[in-house]
């Protein structure tokens, strides 16, 4: 599998627009969330110059997995959108605090997989990992994301330190939640 | 801590909570089992379908799933944990399966924190003492009837 990440200005021509139909592909029709999506194509207010992406190909140059990254010290997800999921706490404004959103790993050149398989396993270990390794080269010390909340057992399961936020709650008919994660100590090995 | 299908007179008021910057409600046990905990949902885990095998080689679906709890303190305590029901056992039974995750960091008297093992260890047994089987059964049953 090959890894690209940057921001646009960075990524190959035509790449982000890979990137918002693997999303669409996911989110809108897997998934069935309700996103501002066009002609095949997913992407929001939050797909900015300055977003930083990381997304993986397979072998065949399929996009296999997508992250977004965002500053928290700019208009982010959580913090204009779901800030109840913060239990309370004011959304971070931290240039060591970046939020991980629209994070993917589903193989859609496996036949079996079901809707819920947003997270095949070699590709999401290899996807959050890079994700992070990417948030710390951009200065983060830690992570919040918005999530499903299928995703914490995972990120734990990957051995990577994470806590929720607050307890879930069903928007959309989703069961979503914050969740936090520490990039200091599980960028390495 | 006491189940929401089971209040306990003998319960004393919640204590005061406060969120951290790192996202922890810190508190002492003690002040946690002073807390009540509401059943929000559970949910199948179909991406997580497992088999049981008997010794004998004969071998019987498990359903697996998750549970979310919640308190009604602000800000609110927060704990979701897997489980998964043997249809070999006679009568089935949820059984807690693995770790238990929250936004909870238990602290000592002295406000140090117990970290993140030892605070499982304490929402281990907590769960334990839990009626939160019933819950889930009933709720189970209902959304997936």
């Amino acid at each position: 599998m090959r890894v690209i990440s940057g921001a646009p200005s960075g990524l190959p021509d035509g790449f982000f627009g890979r990137v918002a139909h693997y999303r669409h592909q996911v989110f809108v029709e897997q998934l069935g969330w309700q996103l501002s999506a066009q002609d095949g194509v997913e992407s929001d207010q939050f797909d900015r110059p300055d977003t930083v992406y990381v997304a993986i190909e397979d072998h065949e140059g399929q996009i296999a997995g997508c992250a977004r990254l965002l500053p928290t010290t700019r208009p982010y997800l959580l913090a204009e959108v779901f800030p109840e999921l913060l239990n309370g706490l004011s959304p971070p404004s931290d240039p060591a605090v970046w939020e991980l959103s629209r994070f993917a790993a589903m193989d859609f050149n496996q036949p079996a997989a079901t809707p819920l398989a947003q997270f095949s396993t070699s590709a999401t270990a290899l996807l959050m990992r890079e994700a992070m390794a990417c948030a710390a080269r951009c200065g983060a010390e830690r992570l919040i994301t918005v999530s499903p909340v299928g995703i914490e057992r995972l990120i734990r399961r990957l051995g990577i330190q994470a806590h929720r936020a607050g307890p879930p709650m069903r928007i959309g008919g989703h069961a979503i939640f914050a969740c936090w994660i520490e990039v200091q100590g599980s960028t390495h090995g | 801590m006491n189940a929401a299908a089971r209040p306990d007179p003998t319960v004393r008021e919640p204590p005061r909570l406060s969120v951290s910057t790192d996202g922890y409600v810190r508190l002492t046990p003690t002040a946690f089992h002073a807390v009540r905990l509401l059943h929000l949902f559970s949910e199948l885990d179909p991406d997580a379908a497992a088999v049981a095998v008997s010794p004998a080689g004969a071998s019987a679906a498990t359903l697996v799933g998750f549970t979310e709890w919640a308190s009604e303190t602000l800000p609110a305590l927060s704990l979701g944990w897997n489980w998964r029901l043997a249809a070999g056992n006679s009568p089935a039974r949820y059984e807690r399966d693995g770790e238990v995750r929250s936004n909870i960091m238990f602290i000592d008297a002295n406000g140090r924190d117990y970290g993140a093992v030892g605070t499982d260890a304490l929402l281990r047994e907590a769960i334990a003492a839990l009626d939160w089987q019933r819950a889930v059964t009933d709720y189970i049953s209902n959304r997936y009837a």
